[in-house]
């Protein structure tokens, strides 16, 4: 059976709830196709909720950091909700927690983009 | 000169799987394309094989040659259309009266195809018979006709399915060798609390970094170092996979485990790949490699365990991590 991502939008913010099979193996170069999908049609605030996401890999971790830089150079933002402790951890490992904005409360979430559009 | 199909070239690749072209005669398509030949009332039938550029005869009674040109082909016609497809006097039909078949020896005059279907549903070529006076078919030599084109198409499938069992009998040769091979290959497994060689399949990693965890919880390790060697694990048997079997099924990836009496856990995953340079790796962490998209499962492995040995040109890495003192 085909894996779907399910996503939403607050407002110009898209949400897409990340489910964990997409995270195994290769399984991001789905997710990696959808953002790019998004982005070619001009959604640029995305918001990754991870809640889901038990154990995400290095490939995992590939795609979230390669996209994230993308949309930060359309003037976009990549940005995690409700990541687990160890997804963390490995996002820790590679250097990416400082950059990559993460939040456990969605409002708070969808708030911090328009935070980033006044500026 | 006949048209070609716009979906010629998987229909070119369906004709591949049959590995019937330049075969030698075999009595089951002779008889029939014989048969075809006695119910038809024609002096010549064919069991005709449409190639790129050429038109092979598997059976051909009556006409000595073994393939033509596809240029001077009526069966290259008759697979373009469903159902039998009947010239009743090439001389009078614009697009044969100049065939070199036709205006001249061995002068065909009639010709009535009925296409051979894969089971893809590609029209491989024809049961035909040609006769070298303009006529037609009675409706029973029609029917007869394609009754005898299924019969065509049951040898070719029986033939097909014959190839696929023999390659997977094959495979399943090849990959019980390299199993044998690779067990080999890591003679210390005597002391293995864990030794599983998997098919290169991402599906068999959890079940392995199941089993990893299961060992270490049983001997007492503290959940987030049993999590750094499950993610170790899972690095290392996904990269045998990806590179080492280039995702390939058939081939396989040795695990094993041992916990010493140190309390020192050691992981071997071992792949059949070429190997590589684990000392090339780039630095994810600096600057230009930090948002790349690959190129840290090493960088995990080396960070989450102890010690990281790269072994046999890099086909075989060995991971140690200590159990941690009870606090």
């Amino acid at each position: 059976m085909a894996i779907s991502i399910p996503e939403r939008s607050i407002g110009d913010v898209v949400i897409l709830e990340v489910p964990p099979q997409v995270m195994f193996y290769e399984g991001a170069a789905l997710l990696r196709a959808r953002i790019t999908e998004l982005v070619g049609t001009g959604h640029l605030k995305l918001l990754l909720d991870l809640h889901h996401v038990t154990h995400l890999d290095s490939f995992g971790v590939g795609v979230i950091a390669s996209k994230y830089v993308s949309l930060r150079g359309r003037g976009g933002h990549l940005k995690l909700l409700r990541p687990s402790p160890r997804s963390l951890h490995v996002l820790s490992i590679a250097r990416l927690t400082d950059i990559l904005e993460s939040f456990d409360d969605e409002d708070e979430a969808v708030r911090s983009f328009q935070s980033n559009a006044r500026i | 000169m006949a048209t070609v199909s716009h979906d010629e070239s998987s229909r070119l690749a369906a004709l591949r799987q049959y590995r019937i072209l330049d075969t030698e005669p075999e009595v089951a398509f002779d008889d029939l394309a014989l048969l075809a030949s006695h119910i038809c009332e024609t002096p010549i039938a064919l069991i005709s094989l449409v190639d790129a550029d050429r038109q092979w005869f598997k059976a051909h009674p009556g006409i000595a040659v073994t393939q033509t040109s596809r240029a001077v082909s009526f069966c290259s016609h008759a697979i373009e259309h469903s159902g039998l497809f009947i010239v009743p006097d090439a001389r009078e039909d614009e697009r044969f009266r100049d065939n070199p078949f036709v205006a001249g020896g061995p002068f065909f005059r009639f010709y009535a195809g009925a296409p051979l279907l894969a089971r893809e549903g590609e029209a491989l070529g024809t049961l035909c018979v040609i006769d070298r006076v303009p006529r037609n078919l009675t409706q029973g030599q029609r029917e007869a006709l394609d009754a005898l084109r299924r019969q065509v198409e049951g040898q070719l499938e029986l033939r097909r399915n014959l190839h696929e069992l023999r390659d997977a009998l094959a495979a399943r040769d090849r990959a019980e060798a390299d199993v044998a091979t690779l067990s080999g290959l890591i003679p210390f497994c005597s002391t293995c609390q864990m030794d599983l060689t998997i098919p290169a399949d991402p599906s068999a990693i959890p079940r392995i970094a199941e089993g990893v965890t299961a060992v270490l919880r049983e001997k007492g390790w503290q959940d987030t170092e049993v999590i750094a060697v499950e993610l170790s694990v899972q690095e290392a048997i996904a990269n045998a996979i990806r590179h080492g079997c280039q995702n390939d099924a058939t081939k396989h990836v040795q695990c094993c485990l041992m916990v010493e009496s140190s309390g020192e856990v050691v992981i071997v995953v071992r792949d059949p790949g070429t190997g590589f340079d684990a000392s090339a790796v780039p630095n994810p962490l600096n600057s230009e490699n930090l948002f790349k998209s690959s190129g840290r499962g090493v960088f995990l492995i080396n960070t989450l365990m102890d010690r990281v040995d790269f072994v046999d040109g890099g086909r075989e890495v060995q991971m140690r991590k200590k159990k941690a003192a009870a606090s």
